[in-house]
């Protein structure tokens, strides 16, 4: 009974695998958007050291860095369906469990968790401007607006755009759990195909390929980026 | 003009300036003395609000306010008619030469591009720079860093100059160029408030020095008055400490 | 309230969760060992430049990274048999699922760790080397007197940062069928929703463990004069 390697389904599922494409840049991109604007005022409030919300998220930021993805999704999850059918009775909602979506889930679990990795890149970022540079645009009149935009972002970026490639292609790797809590993505579209035929390496492979070459691309495209911000850092005498 | 009134300022239970009076008038310029930690920083600081005073009273031009209750409008307003020179340059590190000039005038002063431009460069040539307009600062000696800083301090046009040892983090072979251009600048009756160690800029230059010792000011005067017969004991301690023997007779 | 949460649930989680802590602690321990062995020489391969292998190396580095974890232990717990069966003709179908899992996570973090060591490598300045030579040195001498000490002071954050992922990571190995934190709770759960407090319970014990190596790297890290810096999630 020896092992023949089926490459026409091979293909078959590398096809598969690029139309749910879409559905991992749903988990992954949405996530990074949403992350990165939770991940802002999240660092904001703790630069600012805003009294008690900073601890506050401090110590969740702590908490959540230390919980594995998969709890964090599965968690949401039970606790989600539970919390509906407890609560929707009571107040007459016509709402049960059945109508969760579990994309909706996995997408709001792997928000939370960009949002965490993400209050931290920001707050790297910003803090890795010296304080030089603040003093001195408000030095020449500027106010804290006009200092964030012109001074202070342009020169974080360069720092921030590395880390946000990171935590894209995590996320993007990330997605993949969202597969054990029955979210149809590309683990779970070609296992589907090949429960037929038990033809499971070919499916699994033909998914690490894909996942392969979008966190390849996403390396690319941040190297790219990089190369074209931080022009100004370059070279010369000091 | 410039006047200072009673100002104090603590950082946690130290008292840093313990009620400064300073007048400063149109032209002059005044050059702050003093040993490390007497507190000079901070008062520079403290008249464009870098640093939150506690108490006192600030009038630059026609600007008045009161330390302790002041609006974040009155504070734009005193930095719109200050410019600071740093002692590390705080070039904008994201920006070049030429641009580091123009921020202020186009952010802060809403000028037109045009007339910021055509400023800029000639602030740039002033201070000897005009080759090096699209360099970013990172491809700057020091010197040149320092001179650009102090251009752009310039083309803001401001009621003073606030200088906060402007040569001391200079390699010695680039304190002159930095100090050529100081020099060119008070001759042009700009009004500069001056912190340095660089007696021999005081001597030729100042119209005032100011010597400070834990956070008051201990004597000031004209400049032979004060670094040659210094009445005060602590005035003629530090100058003893830091001009050479042989140097003391200026 | 209680229909949502039961708090004795949650108490009574604990000690059934801990008594498979050793199985989780097993896999991270092994995995980081022959992680770093296995990472350091692809490190050297790369870093030497050595023809063929080095290129080899690049391939299986961005592979491995750039695929997720879950992924991996699959292709490994069924592909390694496929190979084997293959190359020598031995079936391996019977091997304690763990095997297979410890092996999954020696893959990834030898990808990772390698890395990790190559970037801290090279990120000892060249002129380091050099007076080293010009004392007198040899390539080795060099390498563990001035090179390597500075090294690990550059990796040892981004270290740390990867020893709490690789713990993390591990709670996908219940996927293949191994008994530890999270497979005790599929054992032992008869009813899915249920098992809700078991989960709650599991997490804080992940984030106890991690917040103890954490708090660890950071007091060695302090101990050598590390600058601490933030990396991605990766
Ligand atoms: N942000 C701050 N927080 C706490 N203490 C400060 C702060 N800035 C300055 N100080 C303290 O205030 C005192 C005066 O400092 P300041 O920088 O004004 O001195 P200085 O006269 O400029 O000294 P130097 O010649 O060394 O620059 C010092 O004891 C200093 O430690
Ligand atoms: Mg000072």
């Amino acid at each position: 009974m020896g092992f023949q390697f089926d490459s026409a389904f091979f293909v078959y599922e590398l096809i598969v695998a690029i139309k749910y494409i879409p559905v991992v840049l749903l988990l992954s991109v949405v996530p990074l958007a949403v992350g990165m604007i939770l991940g802002s005022a999240i660092a904001v409030v703790r630069l600012f050291k805003v009294r008690g919300l900073a601890q506050f998220l401090a110590a969740l930021v702590i908490f959540l860095r230390g919980v594995p993805l998969l709890l964090q999704l599965t968690i949401l999850y039970l606790a989600l369906h539970l919390g509906v059918d407890a609560v929707a009775p009571k107040y007459g909602l016509a709402l049960s469990s059945k109508d969760i979506s579990y994309t909706l889930v996995a997408v709001i679990g792997l928000s939370i968790h960009a949002a965490v990795y993400l209050s931290e890149v920001v707050r790297t970022a910003l803090q890795s401007v010296p304080s030089g540079q603040y003093e001195a645009a408000y030095s020449v009149g500027m106010n804290s607006r006009e200092m964030l935009y012109r001074i202070i972002l342009p020169q974080a970026l360069p720092v921030a755009i590395p880390l946000l490639g990171s935590n894209l292609i995590g996320l993007i790797k990330g997605s993949a759990i969202a597969s054990l809590i029955s979210v149809v993505e590309i683990v779970n579209a070609t296992l589907f195909e090949a429960n037929s035929n038990y033809k499971f390496l070919e499916a699994y492979l033909a998914a690490a390929l894909i996942y392969w070459a979008l966190c390849v691309l996403v390396e690319r495209i941040v190297a790219v980026l990089e190369a074209r911000v931080s022009v100004y850092g370059k070279g010369g005498v000091v | 003009m410039i006047e200072i009134k009673d100002l104090h300022k603590s950082f946690g239970e130290q008292e840093v300036l313990k009620g400064i009076n300073l007048k400063v008038e149109k032209g002059e310029v005044v050059v702050i003395l003093g040993p490390s930690g007497s507190g000079k920083t901070t008062l520079l600081r403290s008249l464009n609000f870098l640093e939150r005073a506690d108490k006192g009273e600030i009038t630059i031009g026609n600007v008045q306010v009161n330390c302790k209750h002041v609006t974040q409008k009155k504070i734009l307003e005193i930095r719109r008619n200050t410019a600071m020179v740093f002692q590390l340059y705080n070039l904008f590190k994201n920006k070049t030469a030429l641009e580091n000039i123009m921020e202020g005038l186009i952010v802060a002063r809403k000028m037109a591009k045009e007339e910021a431009l055509k400023i800029s460069h000639y602030y740039l040539e002033k201070v000897g720079l005009k080759e090096r307009a699209d360099a970013y600062p990172s491809q700057l000696s020091g010197g040149q860093q320092q001179r650009v800083g102090i251009a752009r301090a310039l083309a803001l046009n401001p009621e003073v100059i606030l200088f906060d040892e402007p040569t001391s983090a200079l390699d010695p072979e680039l304190v002159g160029e930095v100090l050529s251009v100081m020099r060119k600048v008070a001759k042009e009756g700009r009004t500069m408030i001056v912190v340095t160690h660089e007696i021999s800029f005081a001597r030729d230059i100042a119209s005032r020095v100011v010597f400070m010792d834990g956070g008051v000011i201990v004597e000031q005067g004209r400049p032979e008055e004060v670094l040659l017969r210094p009445k005060e004991e602590r005035t003629k301690k530090f100058l003893k400490r830091i001009l050479p023997a042989a140097d003391y007779s200026i | 309230m209680e229909n949502i949460f039961s708090f004795s649930l949650f108490i009574d989680a604990f000690p059934k969760l801990l008594s498979r802590l050793d199985i989780t602690l097993y896999i991270v321990l092994i995995a980081l060992i022959f992680g770093l062995l296995i990472g350091s020489y692809i490190a050297l391969v790369r870093l030497y430049k050595m023809p063929v292998l080095s290129q080899l190396a690049t391939v299986y580095v961005s592979f491995i990274r750039g695929i997720p974890i879950l992924v991996l232990l699959y292709i490994v717990y069924i592909g390694l048999p496929v190979l084997v069966e293959g190359l020598f003709h031995v079936n391996i179908n019977r091997w304690d699922t763990l095997i297979f899992v410890l092996i999954a996570y020696i893959v990834n973090s030898s990808a990772f760790l390698s890395e990790i060591i190559r970037s801290a490598v090279a990120g000892v300045e060249v002129g380091q080397t050099e007076a080293a030579y010009a004392v007198g040195m040899t390539r080795w001498q060099a390498f563990r007197r001035i090179v390597f000490p500075q090294a690990i002071k550059i990796a040892l954050p981004a270290l740390g940062n990867n020893i709490v992922s690789l713990l993390k990571d591990t709670s996908l190995a219940y996927t293949l069928g191994v008994i530890d934190i999270i497979g005790v709770i599929k054992a032992i759960s008869s009813n899915t929703y249920r098992s809700l407090e078991a989960y709650a319970a599991a997490a804080i014990i992940f984030f106890v463990l991690s917040l103890l190596l954490e708090q660890t790297f950071k007091r060695l890290e302090k101990r050598l004069g590390t600058k601490h810096v933030v990396s991605g999630q990766e």
